[in-house]
């Protein structure tokens, strides 16, 4: 990727770089200390090699690095003037509308909230219960109309069970208020 | 399993049905080969023979990759990252009223490609594996840092980031029972981390759950719901084509294939490179991104001839040339096959098997490829609703699955989150993926070669491999900056 000239970029843009590197900088150092506590916690048995350099050696490093590393990314956002480049580090987005802005912040927050919730449900309705109303609210909330919601629920929960429970048989759980479909 | 009990009905089922799988998640824009080689592999676990589930997760990696060519041709909008060089002159094409051709070239330089790499992956990896016999724990560390090295450099966003990356894989894979005093480490008494992080579900959450939230966050639609019109596929004048361009499809297929072997380079990286190559090669270099049939048979070529090179390190060294063989190089590992020099030997039924299903698989890239190119206008017409909630919930039960524990969905759940803020902050996934497969041999080496020569460091620069390893590695990481600085020196004299 060519070096882009700053005099292109309007000052949020190159604003919004700085501010990326100040969170990646203390994302790392964030780690690197957590790294550095858990190491703290490693004990060491007395039976090891006295040769070894022991089991918290390389956590240690790591979290050295880690810790470097954020604080000289941290550094970098300070003292950056020009970003150095645009190409995303991960699959380019291939929107062809705006971003969705408040909405689809909160549907991403909702999603992940049904995924914390999903083994609390599994574990006390069971799996077909718990697909069925996580699917049914997803396709809900992202826009489609209730009728066509529960439908497409049910049947991506009946696909779902063909495959996981009565063909390649995963033992899921029942749930202990759950349906028990042991006859199908 | 023999090469004829795996052209039997209940083999070439599931694996026909992966391959439908990853057309479809391979050309809809947003989703990615590597979240369909993820989602994935929990089915093969169930499936009753390994060389059935290795067929999937093979068959799967090859056809995501030439899907992601579809919407790249048609909408200008690559499906996966290896495509983005065939949007070019693919869509060109297209605009000419010639997408019918254009995805058939495709088609066939694709299976072409994939099948000259899997050719010299047979031939090179099992000489490397001899010269890989020579290697002990001095080599293997600083090989393992070279790779991880080589993916910090090669993936996109700044190699510091890259470096990071891999450095905070390396440190997650220290989760769990240390491999040599077997000490608890990083635990926090949760009995779950005592086997360290699960893999499948970390990589489900990293390449599917990571990009459901991004899609919802920046609310893009994967389909588009549009009438497209597509185009019928021309297989006289395309074989006419490729005929022609023989000698550009063999350059690009073996270039693709070199490239994907390095650590971290991956398919878009060899698709770029042999669209670069044929550019400066060619004796018409303006007609490139204007419809030109040379600029589409380079790039398809090297891309799928790259996922056959990635292999070549991962068999002989257990070191993944990108992010779909390190998730593949994980399915292998619960499949007992173990990566290593050694495979040839130890597990030599279960290479020659690897390498059947790879040519197969080539084979049958044709028709898959063919019905995906029919049905691309109904795959774009499915609402994004059901699209999201179909991968989430995919991922949900494909991450519970693996050990039946739910543990896993919330591991899954913190990795989908880490690679959604990852994403967001242009921080690369390949470095952090080869952390975690390769952090347990950088240390394993390092401390054995240690306790084996009583604590001398010397051994490991002093070895004549050792000290080639040693000096590539750090040619790698500080070759660029030198080089930066000695022309900013020589412009300013």
């Amino acid at each position: 990727m060519e070096e882009t000239d700053p005099a292109d970029y309007p000052p949020t843009v190159m604003n919004g770089s700085r501010e990326k590197s100040w969170a990646t900088g203390l994302f790392f150092l964030l780690l690197g200390i957590i790294g550095l506590i858990g190491a703290s916690l490693i004990k060491t048995s007395a039976f090891t090699n006295p040769l070894d350099p022991g089991p918290a050696a390389f956590p240690i490093a790591l979290s050295l690095l880690l810790v470097l590393g954020g604080i000289l990314t941290c550094l970098g956002g300070w003292r950056k003037q020009r970003p150095t480049s645009f190409e995303p580090s991960n699959p380019p987005q291939t929107s062809l509308r705006p971003p969705s802005g408040p909405t689809g912040r909160r549907d991403s927050i909702w999603l992940m909230l049904g995924v914390l919730l999903a083994p609390v449900f599994l574990y006390l309705v069971g799996f077909q219960l718990t697909l069925f109303l996580f699917a049914a609210l997803l396709i809900r909330r992202l826009g489609s109309r209730w009728g066509a919601a529960l439908l497409s629920a049910l049947l991506m929960t009946a696909l779902i069970h063909l495959l996981f429970v009565m063909l390649f048989k995963v033992p899921v759980p029942q749930g202990e208020w759950g349906l028990r479909l042991n006859f199908w | 399993m023999d090469f004829l009990e795996l052209l039997r009905p209940g083999v070439l089922a599931p694996w026909i049905l992966g391959m439908v799988f990853g057309i479809f998640v391979g050309a809809m824009p947003g989703l990615t080969a590597t979240m369909a080689v993820a989602l994935i592999v929990p089915f093969s676990f169930y499936l009753p023979d390994p060389a059935m589930g290795l067929a999937l997760i093979i068959g799967v990696s090859f056809t995501a990759i030439f899907a992601g060519d579809i919407p790249a041709t048609y909408l200008r909008i690559p499906g996966t990252p290896a495509s983005a060089a065939a949007t070019l002159d693919g869509h060109a094409m297209a605009s000419q009223g010639k997408g019918g051709l254009a995805l058939t070239i495709d088609l066939l330089c694709s299976a072409l490609g994939g099948l000259l790499g899997v050719l010299l992956l047979m031939a090179v990896a099992p000489q490397l594996a001899r010269f890989a016999l020579r290697f002990s724990h001095f080599e293997y560390f600083w090989l393992a840092l070279f790779g991880l090295a080589m993916s910090a450099l090669v993936s996109t966003g700044s190699t510091g980031k890259g470096v990071l990356a891999a450095g905070f894989g390396m440190l997650l894979a220290t989760v769990g029972r240390d491999i040599v005093s077997n000490t608890p480490r990083y635990t926090f008494g949760v009995s779950n981390l005592g086997d360290g992080i699960e893999f499948i579900p970390a990589m489900i959450g990293l390449f599917g759950l990571s990009e459901v939230i991004r899609l919802l966050w920046t609310g893009t639609d994967p389909g588009h719901g549009s009438g497209l019109q597509t185009q019928r596929a021309e297989w006289k004048e395309a074989f006419y084509t490729v005929w022609r361009r023989k000698w550009l499809w063999f350059r690009s297929s073996v270039l693709g294939t070199l490239i994907g072997a390095l650590p971290g380079a991956g398919a878009d990286i060899a698709a770029w490179g042999s669209y670069g190559a044929a550019q400066k090669l060619s004796k018409t270099p303006r007609d490139f991104g204007h419809g030109s049939t040379e600029g589409v048979v380079a790039p398809t070529s090297a891309n799928n001839a790259a996922i056959a090179g990635a292999w070549i390190p991962a068999l002989v060294f257990g070191i993944p040339g990108d992010a779909v063989t390190a998730i593949v190089l994980g399915a292998l590992i619960m499949y007992n096959i173990k990566p290593g020099p050694l495979i040839f030997e130890q597990s030599a039924a279960q290479v020659n098997t690897i390498f059947a299903i790879a040519l197969i698989t080539q084979l049958l890239l044709i028709p898959c490829g063919y019905l995906g190119i029919r049905a691309f206008g109904w795959i774009l017409r499915m609402p994004r609703s059901l699209v999201l909630t179909g991968v989430t919930l995919f991922s949900l039960v494909g991450a519970y699955a693996i050990r039946n524990n739910l543990f896993d969905i919330y591991v899954m759940a913190a990795f989908g989150v880490l690679g959604f803020f990852m994403d967001r902050n242009r921080i690369p996934l390949p470095p952090l993926i080869l952390g975690l497969i390769l952090g347990p041999m950088v240390e394993e080496n390092l401390r054995t070669g240690l306790i084996k020569t009583e604590g001398d460091w010397l051994p490991f620069v002093t070895r004549p491999l050792s000290a080639l390893l040693c000096v590539l590695l750090l040619l790698t990481l500080f070759s660029g900056p030198v080089w930066s600085w000695i022309k900013r020196q020589i412009s300013t004299k």
